[in-house]
């Protein structure tokens, strides 16, 4: 092994790759996926909304006191109309969720049992947060007219066993989806970005200059150091735009990193089978799917054959310490045994690599 | 400065290369020649360490070729019969990158540019050269290390008249300064103008091995071609009684208008021996 050769193949191949558009596309497509995910869902469900077209002859603390009532369960926008027929116009128009006019000296008529009318404008089909904010306005006003509670309401929150709770409760759905970006794009620079640069290689016949001055481990080292490389560049990237930070940093990076090395020497493996680079483009999207796919199912509902299955595969026991590492409890424990089962796949992939460069010379 | 005996390399049952012994001295152009399959390819790439012979012995510049690869690597390179470029990479990159790789002075990538006349292309991508222009690189990146065997296979192929001639001129200087030059060629006239020695393989064996004057002598039809008084042409073998008689009497009558002797080519040493051309 010669470190100056292999920082030499390692630069040329930083270099040359991201020249090749179907390098920087196994690069840039699981990229691209996981900021769209990152946009597309959300962690926590918002609080609905409501709109208030809303139009007050005069002062009112009755705006005040919905508020209050609607807390952090409603999220309320008041839409402050002219006129008692712009507010009307507004919901005909469909822009609110609910319509309220309040009448003239309205606090003072509650506070002297005048029963003034106040006027709520729900649409044909009202929406939950109109619905809530209609049924909050009686106790509202009862509030305002200085009516005690017939009772006194304490609410306290109960902590829940979250044992049963799916991957998705666990980490939420947008972490979800950046972590599956994650693996995507080790998988993607693993099985297809690294096999095509070392099948060009051969194709091309640039091998044969290369082993005229350096040895076949050289060269394979250092496409395995340019696949890291970009997994390591590419995954940081993705998690800095999504801000998808793992709470267990280390055992996080440990994780992508095995799993990564792993797949590489699965990668540099499957370039020596197929003859030219564009053979392997068109075709290693086939063989990635079944590599990469159990990753995706654990944690998920599957049959228990198939949980025994995903037990001895390295793409999902990388998913699994990913996924623990990420949420800030175990979702899944036996971080030991995930790591014992890549680091085997690991071994296995480079001994073959070996056996596969040492016949190359023979 | 090469040294190969008794080289054999075996797949299964075929014997690409039967049991070759040959020497090259030092600053000595040397041809091999065969026919495709003939064994050519496998005894340079044996020579060059990319493939393990099944026995015998290659010494380079008195290193065992498999025994201490990494102290021959830097003494030898290799011109491919391929253009086997990076071509995303500019001549410059390419030539820069192997200079790394055989850790050589940073200014010898753009001597070799000039020297090859690459300098005005060298910032170009590869995959924008003609097939001239990246012949010309193969043969700046092999010399990146200043080898001292230099091996070329095919080196001419596909290469105008022109650029061949320019290529021919470089391997003739690179041996008057000391460069051992192997080389295989299918052009004939290429290995009689630029070989010290050939070596004829077929069935992976050398069936002759001299310089190129000496195997025409040897192989060669000793012929002349007289052209007559009256516009006849005819072809005299310098060897024959009868023809000798025949050419005598056409001086003495006068019928002779020109005679040019021919010595064999090295064309027809190979079909002599080989059975069939190149």
């Amino acid at each position: 092994m010669h470190p100056r050769m292999i920082q030499s193949i390692f630069k040329k191949d930083l270099k040359d790759a991201i020249r090749d558009s179907r390098v920087l596309v196994a690069i840039l497509v699981p990229l691209g996926i996981g900021i769209l995910y990152n946009f597309i869902f959300n962690d926590t469900t918002p609080a609905p909304s409501a709109t208030i077209a809303w139009h007050a002859d005069g002062s009112t603390r009755l705006l005040d006191t919905l508020q209050g009532i609607a807390g952090d369960s409603v999220k309320l926008t008041v839409d402050q109309q002219p006129s008692a027929d712009a507010v009307r116009s507004t919901m005909t128009d469909k822009d609110a969720d609910i319509g309220i006019i309040v009448p003239a000296n309205f606090d003072v008529q509650i506070a002297q049992g005048g029963m003034p009318q106040l006027t709520v404008l729900l649409p044909e089909t009202s929406t939950f947060a109109g619905n809530y904010v209609a049924a909050a306005i009686d106790p509202a006003i009862r509030s305002m007219a200085g009516q005690r509670d017939p009772a006194q309401i304490a609410i306290s929150r109960v902590a829940s066993d979250t044992s049963s709770d799916s991957i998705f409760d666990r980490i939420g759905l947008r972490r979800y989806f950046v972590l599956f970006a994650v693996i995507l794009e080790i998988g993607m620079i693993a099985m297809l970005a690294v096999p095509i640069i070392l099948t060009e290689e051969v194709e091309k016949r640039t091998m044969e200059a290369l082993v005229l001055v350096a040895s076949y481990v050289d060269i394979v080292i250092a496409k395995a150091l340019v696949g890291i490389a970009y997994i390591v560049v590419a995954s940081v990237l993705l998690l800095s735009v999504t801000r998808v930070v793992p709470e267990r940093i280390v055992l996080f990076v440990l994780a992508a990193l095995a799993l990564g090395i792993t797949m590489i020497g699965f990668g540099l493996l499957l370039g020596g089978l197929f003859r030219s680079a564009n053979q392997l483009n068109t075709w290693g999207g086939v063989v990635l799917l079944p590599v990469i796919a159990p990753a995706f199912i654990v944690g998920l509902p599957i049959p228990g054959w198939l949980e025994t299955i995903c037990d001895f595969l390295p793409t999902s026991q990388g998913a699994r310490v990913m996924i623990d590492s990420t949420a800030n409890q175990s979702y899944f424990g036996q971080t030991w045994l995930s790591f014992v089962v890549i680091i085997a796949w690991a071994l296995a992939a480079y001994t073959l690599l070996v056996y596969r460069l040492a016949r190359r010379t023979e | 400065m090469i040294e190969v005996e008794h080289l054999v390399k075996q797949y299964g049952e075929v014997h690409a290369v039967n049991g070759i012994s040959f020497t090259v001295a030092e600053g000595e152009i040397f041809g091999l020649l065969g026919h495709n399959g003939a064994g050519k390819t496998t005894t340079i790439r044996m020579l060059t360490g990319r493939t393990l012979p099944t026995s015998g012995k290659v010494c380079v510049a008195g290193f065992d070729v498999v025994e201490h690869l990494d102290r021959v690597k830097p003494l030898i390179n290799l011109v491919f019969e391929e253009p086997n470029l990076y071509e995303r990479l500019t001549g410059r990159e390419n030539l820069r990158f192997f200079a790394e790789l055989y850790a050589v002075d940073a200014k010898r990538p753009d001597e070799l540019l000039a020297l090859v006349d690459l300098l005005d292309a060298a910032d170009r991508k590869v995959k924008t050269y003609s097939s001239g222009m990246r012949q010309r690189l193969l043969v700046a990146r092999a010399l990146i290390n200043d080898p001292r065997a230099l091996f070329l296979d095919e080196p001419t192929r596909g290469l105008d008249p022109t650029s061949a001639r320019e290529l021919r001129d470089l391997v003739a200087g690179l041996s008057d300064k000391g460069t051992t030059v192997f080389l295989t060629t299918h052009y004939m006239e290429e290995a009689d103008e630029l070989c010290d020695r050939v070596a004829f393989l077929s069935h992976g064996e050398i069936v002759a091995l001299d310089a190129p004057r000496e195997l025409k002598l040897r192989y060669g039809q000793r012929t002349a071609r007289v052209l007559l008084t009256n516009r006849q042409e005819e072809t005299i073998r310098l060897d024959d009684p009868a023809d000798a008689a025949r050419l005598e009497q056409w001086m003495q009558q006068g019928h002779v208008l020109t005679l040019h002797s021919q010595e064999g080519t090295l064309e027809d040493v190979f079909i002599e021996l080989a059975g069939r051309p190149l």
